[in-house]
């Protein structure tokens, strides 16, 4: 069974392949065991609101950062940032949408929603590990959220 | 069946001056029974001048006879005198006292007979005189005789003597009074004749007058009666005109009384309905000649609110032909009231609207099919969108994986691959990228088509600048000109990518000259405003000039100058949505020269 205790990411992504090159970039940096990754957003929900397999997490513990993308399978990213931020229980947590989409109306859709980041993915594999290091020093070192 | 309607004619006018005409008139008959009158009085004054010569004619002929009867006793009294002296006898004696003493008194009736004239008595008097002075001389005589002392012949025939001056006197004055009598009635006569002839020329003179005088105004009359007859004939003609109008006016008009019924229809009306009138006027109210629906709300709502207001105004109904057909009507009418405000009848007036009803209902689906282009063309767009949408997540995600998972590959297999396994790895992450940027263009190319313009006025120098300056940061030591440029109206946003892309362009193909330059200019030209890019650089063959602004179209191999041929595609696109040209001027090694007009935003006062 997972350790959800020492839970401080939560990666939203449908894509295995997306998923597993920002693993491997939050690993060089040794984030990685504290990184779970859901695989849509109805799983991200339940995982949030401590709801079906999650029931039993703790809530004591603060998540730092919740990674998003944005088409996803059954419930997608804007969904999911609409119900985090809409809910006083998960509206602290900071999220950043990672996406390929460089559509102009789900930035505009995400930030008036309170997202906390909007990163398009870059298309180089450089360039995403890139920025995957830099949002995860930055969320998990150097933000502070409220316990 | 009569068809005509029961027209009410308006008053035939007279024409004016037709009253002093009239007056003209009156006075011309007036004139002529006046001389008419006078003729009358005169012929009567005539015939009475006329008896009154005849009763002087008369008057003469009797005072000539008495004149002449006078003499004739005279002489009569001599004779019996000289009977008497011959004979001695007493008869004679006596018929010779008889006619002497009847001489006085015919005398005396002279004189009354002879009163209008003076000198006729003074002549009678002498008469008189005479007369006596010999009757006397003749009685004594005649007592000579009876006393005896006058027998002898001699003696006697010398008493014949006596008085025979007196005979010669008096029939010398009978003679003078004869004369004058003779005198008198010539005189009257002449006078008479004379009057009875103006009378004649006045008769005959006013008989022609007046004879005139009717005439003229009998042909007043006349005049005055074609007048009429002609007013009349017009009259006619118009109220003919105003029937035909009426019954053929091309809009069914009827009137109705308080209760609906139809008091009269005209025939355009009937022809469509397809009613003869006796089966209309006086028999059917206006709503049944309606559609049950269309008759209720007249009922109930229309014809009440037209009692209360007096009008109403393009109502649609739906009318029902005796065949049982039906036909959209628009409906005006008006009421006469009376001077009470009693309600007296209408004028209605129906226009048969199916003409307009079908060009409306073609109206109606020809917008109906425009909206569902429209909604078609609005889904197509949608669908592009999302298709953008599409190939901008799900082709950019296995790209990256490729690349990914070529670095992967190469990080963590970096000890089994020799160099040729490594540069083939390294093609492999160039073809990502580059078709990554393919992507990435063409995206952003179609959001230049899609995205609404936001108009304003812009600062095309400073947007210039901005973008030399984004663009010079990849081309250090390149030498950017800009000039002062009018101001354009547009889309900041998409004209800066215009300039980006410009100057993009002029800087990267110049960008291998020993002294690279790149001259931003533009200049305002009435409501246009003129920009262009020149460069020093690689310039292009001329006769490809056109195939410059299609999408994925360049004119130098990726490897002398990378790029996907899509900047000059979205600068022809953002031009053209502005309303605006884009050319191109260059040479092979001449440098080139990138033209594009926009309207000018209006000078500020």
């Amino acid at each position: 069974m997972t350790d959800y205790e020492q839970v401080e990411i939560l990666l939203v992504e449908d894509s295995p392949r997306d998923a597993e090159m920002t693993l491997r970039s939050l690993r060089k940096h040794n984030f990685a065991n504290a990184v779970h990754w859901v695989k849509d957003g109805a799983e991200a929900l339940e995982f949030m609101f401590r709801d079906g397999a999650y029931a039993g997490r703790d809530p004591s513990r603060a998540l730092k950062l919740v990674l998003l993308d944005i088409k996803m399978p059954k419930v997608d990213g804007i969904e999911v940032l609409r119900r985090l931020k809409g809910d006083a229980r998960t509206r602290a947590t900071p999220v950043v949408i990672m996406t390929s989409s460089n559509e102009e109306r789900d930035i505009v859709e995400s930030y008036r929603l309170g997202v906390n980041g909007y990163v398009v993915k870059p298309v180089q594999f450089e360039a995403l590990l890139e920025t995957v290091s830099h949002i995860g020093l930055y969320w998990l070192l150097a933000n502070r959220v409220p316990e | 069946m009569s068809d005509s309607g029961n027209l009410s004619l308006g008053r035939v006018s007279i024409p004016m001056g037709a009253d002093a005409e009239r007056v003209a008139r009156l006075a011309l008959v007036a004139l002529s029974l006046a001389l008419l009158g006078a003729i009358g009085g005169l012929a009567y004054w005539s015939a009475a001048q006329f008896d009154e010569r005849a009763d002087w004619v008369e008057h003469t002929k009797r005072v000539r006879l008495e004149i002449a009867a006078l003499q004739a006793d005279y002489s009569r009294t001599r004779y019996h005198w000289r009977s008497y002296l011959i004979t001695g006898e007493a008869a004679a004696h006596a018929a010779f006292e008889d006619a002497a003493q009847a001489l006085p008194r015919q005398i005396r009736g002279l004189g009354d007979l002879l009163n209008d004239s003076p000198a006729q008595q003074q002549r009678l008097a002498r008469i008189g005189e005479l007369l006596e002075t010999d009757l006397r001389a003749l009685r004594q005589t005649a007592a000579r005789k009876r006393s005896g002392t006058l027998d002898r012949a001699e003696d006697i025939l010398a008493e014949f003597a006596t008085g025979r001056q007196a005979v010669f006197d008096i029939g010398a004055v009978a003679e003078d009074m004869q004369r004058e009598e003779i005198a008198l009635f010539d005189s009257r006569r002449a006078g008479a004749d004379a009057a009875s002839a103006r009378v004649r020329w006045a008769i005959a003179g006013g008989g022609a007058t007046s004879l005139l005088l009717l005439g003229a105004a009998y042909w007043f009359n006349f005049r005055e009666l074609a007048r009429r007859r002609e007013a009349e004939r017009k009259a006619r003609a118009a109220a003919a005109e105003a029937e035909d109008l009426f019954e053929n006016a091309p809009c069914g008009y009827h009137s109705v009384d308080a209760e609906g019924r139809i008091v009269r229809m005209n025939r355009t009306w009937l022809d469509w309905l397809g009613y003869a009138r006796d089966e209309v006027v006086g028999k059917k109210f206006h709503y049944d000649l309606m559609t049950p629906a269309s008759a209720a709300l007249f009922r109930d709502k229309w014809f009440p609110l037209f009692k209360r207001q007096g009008w109403l105004k393009e109502v649609e109904f739906e009318y029902l032909r005796k065949d049982g057909s039906t036909f959209p009507g628009s409906l005006q009418t008006t009421a006469i009231v009376d001077a009470g405000g009693a309600y007296v009848t209408s004028r209605t007036v129906v226009v048969d609207i199916s003409a307009r009803k079908a060009a409306d209902d073609r109206i109606r689906s020809l917008n109906t099919e425009l909206r569902r282009q429209a909604a078609q063309l609005e889904a197509a767009n949608r669908e592009l969108e999302s298709f953008s949408y599409s190939v901008s997540h799900d082709l950019r995600a296995p790209l990256r994986a490729v690349d990914g998972y070529a670095q992967m590959l190469e990080e963590d297999y970096a000890a089994v691959l020799d160099d040729e396994g490594r540069r083939l790895l390294g093609v492999v992450r160039g073809e990502a990228a580059r078709m990554g940027q393919l992507i990435d263009d063409l995206l952003e190319f179609s959001r230049t088509g899609r995205q609404a313009l936001q108009v304003d006025a812009v600062d095309m120098e400073a947007l210039a600048r901005e973008a030399a300056a984004q663009a010079a940061a990849a081309f250090p030591g390149a030498a950017i000109e800009i000039a002062s440029l009018p101001r354009a109206k547009g889309d900041r946003a998409m004209l800066k990518q215009v300039w980006l892309n410009l100057i993009g362009n002029a800087l990267k193909y110049s960008a291998r000259r020993p002294q690279p330059r790149v001259e931003v200019g533009g200049r305002a030209d009435g409501g246009e405003a003129e920009y262009w890019v020149r460069d020093n650089g690689a310039g292009f063959d001329p006769r490809y000039a056109g195939k410059l602004f299609g999408v994925f179209q360049r004119l130098h191999s990726a490897e002398a100058f990378p790029g996907t041929g899509v900047g000059l595609a979205i600068v022809q696109r953002v031009v053209a949505r502005h309303g605006g040209r884009v050319r191109a001027e260059g040479a092979v090694d001449g440098g080139a020269c990138f033209t594009f007009n926009l309207p000018a935003a209006e000078a500020r006062g």
